[in-house]
């Protein structure tokens, strides 16, 4: 492709039909808290502005290509976050990476996103009311300790068993569309 | 597992800890116990990262749709609004699978409506702290900027790129130009020249990615972490000075002063020390080398202009304040340099009417470029006071100024003594949202209202601190008053008020209020000027683009 900005425009629509995958690589390669944007900003600048040095015509390679800059920029954001972690804190994100790469947990972004939409819905009122004002009214667990008149500790724990049961309804309704 | 009831909650909580990136090294300590008791909790953990990404991600979908507006408090109002909307959806669906297919098909939509914008939230999200996306108070809006341009070097710019000027302010996006030279100054301390031809990404105020292009950084010890990241690696600055040159597929890195990290791989950080310079290619390769085949330019860097170009400007200055003064139609001309004590001489030689003026107050300073002077107004009390009693049935008035703050809801230019009967008000009015407009408003005879003509909105944070240049014309033959904003029409009216204007005991940069009934008495203006003319004449758009 000559025309840079034609070739840039192109990457960019070929991004934006590969961004779950791009998501569900660096989910797979950089199990750490709060990297998943920053990857995949990473992910976009460096694969558009290269454009023209691709052959983009093809799609395989397309994604062949997406999957190395995601899984060496993933490497190198993980690598960048936990670089100064120390002592046991290093040693759990390392050995979280380890186990995701080694089982490679693979899933499909776009189907699991639909699900978990779904699946919110079959939460209790009060667990739902939770995952609501945390992720997306985006209020503080001490907020939500405040306004509930708990403990912030009971707030998080909640949380944790929130995602712990979204995270089996998903699979079980994963298994059900199997079926 | 068999963990006690206690240890569950223990872990529930320490699994929290991790996601929300607060985990303690006892904790971590404490979780790799537990682990190493319950291999699940591996899986249990890793689980809860996924949904913690998913849910995230459904929640920055919900904030890109497009009708979604602002980032504060409005915007999460909306936001519960879509979710309750989702529930409500959901909850009265009859089936299972009639859910999914609606869920699926919002989705759809939502994806396809995020798609839009989605170039911008790659390159703006960096801009946007996500503490900003937590406040939840009044909104007060504010710049995205991460840098400004201090000084630009005969800039050609490539197509489609922004058309920056000396002294903008720079959001988070790319500057790519074909030839020239630009100094950024990123709020975090750095200052770079770029040199053309170049594609630079300005990504945070402390972080920048250079596709092409020579730089030359110099980053104070405050700004220690400045990175520039180019496709082979990421240049991490320890507080020092280093050069690059970025290309298609290769750069080149020298240290000058100080100490960087080149991180180049997901496990190799390797410091290069002052004088050492290293070649990286895209194949992964890195290796030293004697010195960078062709160091960037840094010229911008220095503080002054030569002896010659200034001499250059002054000339065409000078060249230019003759000609204004030759003109018949010229009543009065302020250059803010012609200063005799604290009387502000008028050039004019036409034998005008308007005497000079007194300065009460300012200070000089700085004017629009190297060895020009202005004056400066920057307390309540400063202000030039100056008179010109004639009947202005057409005029031109011109200002040249420096905005340094909109600090009043109305910053006067200039503004007849307690506004009489056919005085005038020039000002500067400052809207919501930071942005301005010209006004100039007319006093009629009766002495009881005014005859309001304003320009649109036409200037925010962007033209502070720029100078610019200021004109509006009354051209009573034409029944028309137009507003000039750097040489370029910007509004136009009819006239309303049917009487010649007479400007009379004057103040440059303030007013006398006391006869006004306004609740914005304070009306001082905040910044420099350093050229002011009258003309009993309308001028046209070329003559005002000349002066």
């Amino acid at each position: 492709m000559k025309d840079k900005k034609q070739a840039r425009e192109f990457a960019n629509a070929i991004f934006l039909s590969n961004e779950q995958y791009v998501r569900t690589i660096a989910l797979n390669h950089s199990p750490y808290p709060g990297t998943l944007r920053d990857i995949c900003q990473d992910v976009y600048l460096e694969f558009v502005s290269h454009a023209e040095e691709w052959d983009l015509t093809d799609p395989i390679r397309c994604k062949a290509l997406l999957k190395t800059i995601t899984i060496h920029i993933a490497g190198r954001v993980w690598n960048e976050r936990t670089r100064h972690l120390s002592g046991h804190l290093r040693e759990l994100a390392s050995r979280m990476r380890e186990r995701n790469e080694k089982n490679s947990l693979y899933f499909e972004y776009q189907e699991e996103y639909q699900l978990m939409l779904f699946c919110i819905e079959q939460l209790p009122e009060k667990e739902r009311k939770l995952i609501n004002q945390y992720y997306f009214e985006r209020i503080s667990t001490a907020e939500i300790a405040q306004e509930m008149g708990i403990s912030e500790d009971l707030v998080r724990r909640n949380l944790s068993r929130s995602r712990e049961k979204l995270r089996d309804f998903v699979r079980k309704n994963k298994e059900k569309r199997n079926e | 597992m068999n963990n006690s009831f206690d240890s569950s909650d223990r872990i529930d909580y320490l699994c929290d800890r991790y996601l929300q990136n607060d985990m303690s090294e006892e904790e971590a300590k404490e979780f790799l116990n537990f682990a190493a008791k319950d291999e699940f909790l591996w899986d249990r953990l890793r689980g809860e990262y996924i949904t913690d990404a998913l849910l995230r991600d459904i929640g920055d979908t919900a904030d890109e749709i497009p009708f979604i507006e602002g980032r504060t408090g409005a915007r999460t109002t909306k936001r519960k609004k879509i979710f309750h909307f989702f529930n409500s959806v959901l909850r009265f669906s009859g089936t299972a699978a009639a859910v999914l297919l609606i869920t699926s098909a919002i989705v759809f939509l939502g994806s396809r409506l995020v798609e839009r914008n989605i170039s911008e939230k790659y390159i703006a999200e960096s801009a946007l702290p996500y503490a900003e996306k937590e406040n939840s108070a009044a909104p007060e809006t504010t710049s995205n900027a991460l840098a400004t341009i201090l000084k630009m070097d005969q800039v050609v710019w490539k197509e489609g790129s922004p058309l920056y000027r000396t002294g903008d302010i720079i959001t988070a996006g790319w500057l790519r130009f074909h030839s020239g030279s630009l100094l950024i100054e990123f709020f975090s301390g750095a200052t770079v020249q770029v040199n053309g031809p170049a594609d630079f990404m300005v990504v945070s105020q402390n972080l920048a990615y250079c596709a092409s292009g020579k730089v030359f950084a110099h980053v104070p010890p405050q700004a220690v972490g400045f990175t520039v990241d180019v496709p082979q690696m990421k240049i991490i600055d320890k507080g020092t000075e280093f050069s690059l040159n970025v290309q298609a597929k290769k750069t080149e890195v020298q240290v000058l002063k100080g100490k960087v990290l080149l991180d180049h791989s997901s496990s190799v950080i390797e410091p290069l020390l002052a004088g050492e310079s290293v070649l990286a290619t895209n194949d992964g390769n890195i290796h030293r080398i004697k010195s960078i085949s062709s160091p960037p330019e840094s010229n911008l860097f220095q503080t002054d202009l030569s002896e010659e170009q200034i001499k250059r400007l002054r000339n065409s200055w000078d060249h230019k304040m003759k000609k204004i003064e030759e003109d018949p139609a010229l009543l009065l001309l302020f250059d803010m340099e012609q200063i005799d004590g604290k009387t502000e001489i008028n050039r004019s030689k036409n034998n005008s009417s308007a005497a000079n003026g007194t300065i009460v107050g300012c200070q000089k300073g700085i004017g629009s470029f190297p060895g020009k002077t202005g004056l400066e107004f920057r307390r309540i009390s400063d202000r030039i006071r100056f008179c010109v009693p004639d009947d202005l049935e057409s005029c031109t008035l011109f200002a040249r100024i420096r905005i340094d703050g909109l600090d009043r809801k109305n910053n006067n230019i200039l503004m007849s003594d307690g506004c009489r009967s056919r005085g005038i008000v020039w000002s500067i009015s400052r809207l919501e949202e930071n942005k301005a407009f010209i006004r100039f408003d007319v006093r009629d005879k009766s002495s009881e209202r005014f005859f309001h003509y304003h320009s649109i909105p036409c200037l925010d944070l962007n033209d502070i601190g720029h100078w610019i240049s200021l004109a509006v014309v009354i051209d009573a033959k034409a029944g028309r008053i137009y507003h000039y904003l750097n040489g370029k029409k910007i509004s136009e009216a009819l006239l309303e008020h049917k009487f010649p204007v007479q400007i009379n005991y004057a103040e440059l940069g303030n007013g006398r209020t006391s006869q006004v009934k306004s609740q914005y008495v304070l009306r001082n203006f905040c910044g420099a000027m350093d050229q002011f003319a009258i003309f009993n004449r309308s001028l046209n758009s070329g003559e005002i683009g000349e002066l």
